[in-house]
């Protein structure tokens, strides 16, 4: 008898949703997540701390008009205790999220308070839909296996593994539900972008597209780059189609793999020529976001291994400035609005992980017969093995 | 009577009224040579062209205006200029303000536009264009007849001395009491200064006043202390109050543009029902069960009930989370965040149209002009409105609280002017041509 056509459905609908996926590449999107989050944070918590003080200002408008959410929930804005109070919540869940202690726990109160801390920044001023792929995406890694790679969680659960007894197995790579948090962002990603090119069609007609309207939209939101662009207005119009086509066709992404390498750059494109040129902001909790589910990362040891260790010079030099440049620009937009010691202080490891990851030819380690040392040094070295570089041999009980 | 005409237009063409030239802020000079304007920067002379297709026609007259654009009476209408823009802009008159072809113009220390013109004599608010036209009554000759048109008029002390075609009248403005509104009624019925109406979603509010003011008062009205004061006549916004409390008030004005104090009203606009609570929470309780009760039901016979609640569960969160995402981005709306639409920068733009971008700029006693960044004042804003609002309706005291913030954290004491303008853009198919700005606040430092 053949599986009926509606439970075929129904079990790829689990499988796309819920069912196993890399845990390597959770464990570094629950990682870029956080640094979303801290971006949000650092603009939301002080806003908040210095709308809900004390000071008045006669030439600051702060009224309290709250999201919807918010309203139904009857909730009116904080006292300056409890928004202190949250900012705190906020930002110890999210360290721990970041390191991964606690991870689950720590992800679950992030998403709760961090959506909280939103609301009640976009009550006092506009909602923005810049935090919203980002929201969906932390209420989701809460129902995931999100510290089961890349975590102290991880690391711990491979130290006390290797005390307890003398057979180091090798942490998992897949789980189940570890898809579900990129998921639910990617979706949310393609929602956004079609609905924000739909939207312009269908409110502002196919005149939006005419050059006139983002010329307009530049003179409005002046930013470096605005002048020299918004004086000709072919390119402006050949600006707005692009930016049409690119929006209203993302959800195209899902239907190929290889798509991914047009419509993920041009989306990061989009931002980054929004930002110089609208005024927009660097919009990271969106990009981010956007880097962090649209990427295989548990993939790209073997990427680098193929484009850049074993490929041609041509390929092989094209491939490494287009990484490096773009890691460069990655960063230093990140880091541009932040104190010099946060840089310092993420260099190793961040180096540690990146060198985890370097095309090397594997790297074979023998652990020692049963002895406590060598396996709890195999633990450590298999949690940081993210990569894939190394390879565990051990004279007796060891398995690799 | 024709003869007495024919004099008088010879007269104002060959003796045009008002002044002939203009120093802007900046040191250059405005200047009018047969009939077109020039600006002359050192010893250069440049002639200012039009964005109007018809051009100025013969201008007659300028006038400075105090917080730095130059006013133009010409053939083709009035027209401003503003320091550092090359081309002179026509100003829209609305409704109220003088008609005719202008023939002199003047601008008093309140930035007031007065205007005479072949046909009438009024004035107008220098940003946004509406006014009021003298009546007949307001401007009699010695003889005791009114004056008749055409006029022009020059400035004298307070006021004006307007000639007409049968002699000449003083007019000198702000000399009766502050208008008033002494009575409001929404739809139908009267209210008193602070009263809470209470409104149901998309409800049509009529508002219909009467007042006290000198030369009859004309009413206008703002919601939620927006800048901008509309004609309550045409009061087509009241109709779209979102949901929630908003605060409408309706202010007199008298024949010189003086503003009565604001008479207060505030609307309590209830939810629509399908966004109120209890039809929100009920629609998403019947949904969320009926995707619950599909789930636990599309799965592979036998399958255990836990097993089937474990994946039931999160597939209905799925469901329902982006359906309502899907929901909102079809029907866009930024209060429903996180489940938000994408609305924004949807407007189309046409050529030629004015496009608007309001600033903040502190000017020193030289001219130089700087904008400032609201963000810099120190204060965590999510849009500029939020500083520049306030500092447009909130009068002296709070303009000179911005102007010492500004000195204090991003100038230092030399900038004597603060203003929030809009400047102004026209679209064109080369590229996008400055105007002269709105100036929407203009606040000169004065020592205590």
């Amino acid at each position: 008898m053949s599986t009926p056509r509606w439970l075929l459905l129904r079990e790829r609908w689990d499988q796309f949703w819920f069912g196993p996926s890399s845990l390597v590449r959770l464990g570094i999107f629950r990682i870029v997540m956080m640094l979303a989050v801290y971006d949000a944070f650092g603009r939301f918590a002080p806003a908040i701390a210095q709308h809900m003080g004390d000071e008045h200002v006669s030439f600051v408008n702060r009224p309290w008009n709250p999201i919807y959410a918010l309203d139904i929930l009857g909730l009116g804005p904080p006292s300056p205790g409890f928004a202190e109070l949250t900012a705190t919540v906020v930002f110890v869940s999210m360290v721990l999220a970041l390191v991964g202690l606690f991870t689950r726990a720590a992800c679950a109160t992030l998403a709760v308070s961090f959506t909280y801390m939103a609301a009640v920044h976009y009550s006092l001023g506009k909602p923005h839909h810049d935090c919203v792929q980002l929201t969906f995406g932390l209420w989701a890694l809460a129902f995931s296996p999100a510290g089961a790679r890349i975590s102290i969680d991880s690391f711990l659960r491979r130290m006390f593994q290797a005390a307890r007894g003398p057979v180091l197995r090798p942490p998992p790579s897949v789980a189940r539900y570890a898809a579900f948090p990129i998921r639910a962002t990617q979706l949310a990603i393609a929602i956004g972008y079609f609905f924000a090119g739909t939207t312009k069609l269908a409110i502002g007609g196919a005149a939006w597209a005419n050059g006139y309207t983002l010329q307009a939209i530049m003179l409005e939101y002046r930013s470096p780059w605005s002048e020299p662009l918004s004086d000709n207005v072919l390119m402006c119009q050949l600006m707005q189609v692009g930016l049409l086509v690119v929006q209203g066709s993302f959800p195209l992404v899902f239907l190929h793999r290889k798509l991914r390498w047009f419509y993920v750059p041009m989306a990061v494109m989009f931002h980054l020529m929004a930002m110089q040129t609208m005024s927009t902001g660097h919009f990271m909790t969106l990009w981010f976001p956007l880097l962090a589910a649209f990427i295989d990362w548990e993939l790209v040891p073997d990427f680098l291994r193929r484009n850049v260790r074993d490929a041609r010079w041509p390929r092989r030099i094209v491939t490494f400035v287009a990484l490096a440049a773009a890691s460069a620009l990655v960063a230093a937009i990140f880091f541009e609005p932040r104190p010099p010691w946060m840089l310092a202080s993420l260099t190793v490891p961040v180096g540690l992980g990146a060198w985890l990851m370097l095309p090397i030819e594997p790297r074979s380690i023998t652990l020692r017969n049963g002895s406590v040392a060598s396996r709890l040094k195999g633990a450590l070295l298999s949690c940081l093995n993210w990569g894939g570089t190394l390879r565990f041999r051990s004279s007796s009980k060891l398995r690799a | 009577m024709d003869l007495l005409f024919l004099t008088a237009a010879i007269a104002s063409t060959l003796f045009p009224s008002g002044d002939r030239s203009a120093v802007e802020p900046g040191g250059a000079r405005i200047e009018l040579r047969e009939g077109r304007a020039v600006r002359v920067v050192d010893s250069t002379t440049v002639e200012l062209p039009c964005t109007s297709a018809n051009g100025t026609g013969e201008i007659r007259a300028l006038a400075s205006d105090p917080a730095g654009l130059t006013y133009f009476a010409a053939e083709n209408g009035l027209f401003v200029v503003g320091p550092f823009i090359d081309h002179l802009d026509p100003v829209l008159r609305r409704e109220g303000a003088p008609s005719g072809e202008p023939r002199s113009v003047y601008v008093d220390r309140e930035r007031r536009v007065w205007l005479a013109t072949d046909e009438s004599v009024g004035v107008v608010e220098p940003s946004f264009g509406w006014g009021r036209t003298l009546e007949t009554g307001d401007l009699v000759a010695a003889s005791g007849d009114a004056l008749a048109p055409p006029f022009h008029f020059e400035p004298k002390g307070e006021g004006l001395l307007v000639v007409g075609q049968n002699g000449e009248a003083s007019y000198q403005p702000d000399q009766a009491p502050r208008p008033t509104v002494d009575r409001l009624e929404i739809n139908g019925a009267p209210v008193l200064a602070d009263a809470i109406v209470d409104a149901g979603y998309g409800e049509s509010q009529r508002l219909s006043a009467e007042g006290t003011a000198a030369g009859g008062a004309t009413f206008r009205y703002r919601v939620d202390g927006h800048h901008v004061w509309r004609d309550l006549e045409n009061a087509d916004s009241l109709d779209r109050l979102n949901p929630g409390e908003h605060l409408v008030e309706v202010v007199a004005c008298d024949r010189d543009l003086n503003l009565s104090a604001p008479f207060p009203v505030r609307f309590r606009v209830a939810m629509p029902i399908y966004f109120g609570k209890g039809f929100v929470l009920g629609v998403g309780a019947l949904v969320s069960l009926i995707v619950l009760g599909l789930s636990l039901a599309l799965q592979r016979p036998g399958t255990p009930l836990l097993r089937r609640v474990l994946a039931g569960v999160p597939t209905t969160a799925v469901v329902l989370i982006f359906g309502v995402q899907i929901l909102a981005g079809l029907i866009p709306h930024a209060k429903g965040w996180p489940f938000v639409g994408y609305s924004m920068y949807s407007k189309s733009f046409r050529p030629e149209v004015p496009v608007h971008r309001p600033v903040l700029i502190a000017r020193t006693p030289g001219g130089v002009e700087r904008e400032i960044p609201p963000q810099l004042l120190g204060y965590a804003i999510d849009g500029r409105w939020q500083v520049l609002g306030p500092i447009v309706t909130g009068g002296d005291s709070v303009e000179r609280d911005a102007l010492q913030r500004v000195r204090k954290r991003v100038t230092g004491p030399g900038v004597d002017v603060l203003q929030v303008q809009s400047r102004r853009f026209r679209l064109t198919k080369g590229g996008p041509v400055p105007i002269a700005p709105l100036v929407l606040s203009h606040y000169r430092w004065k020592d205590q």
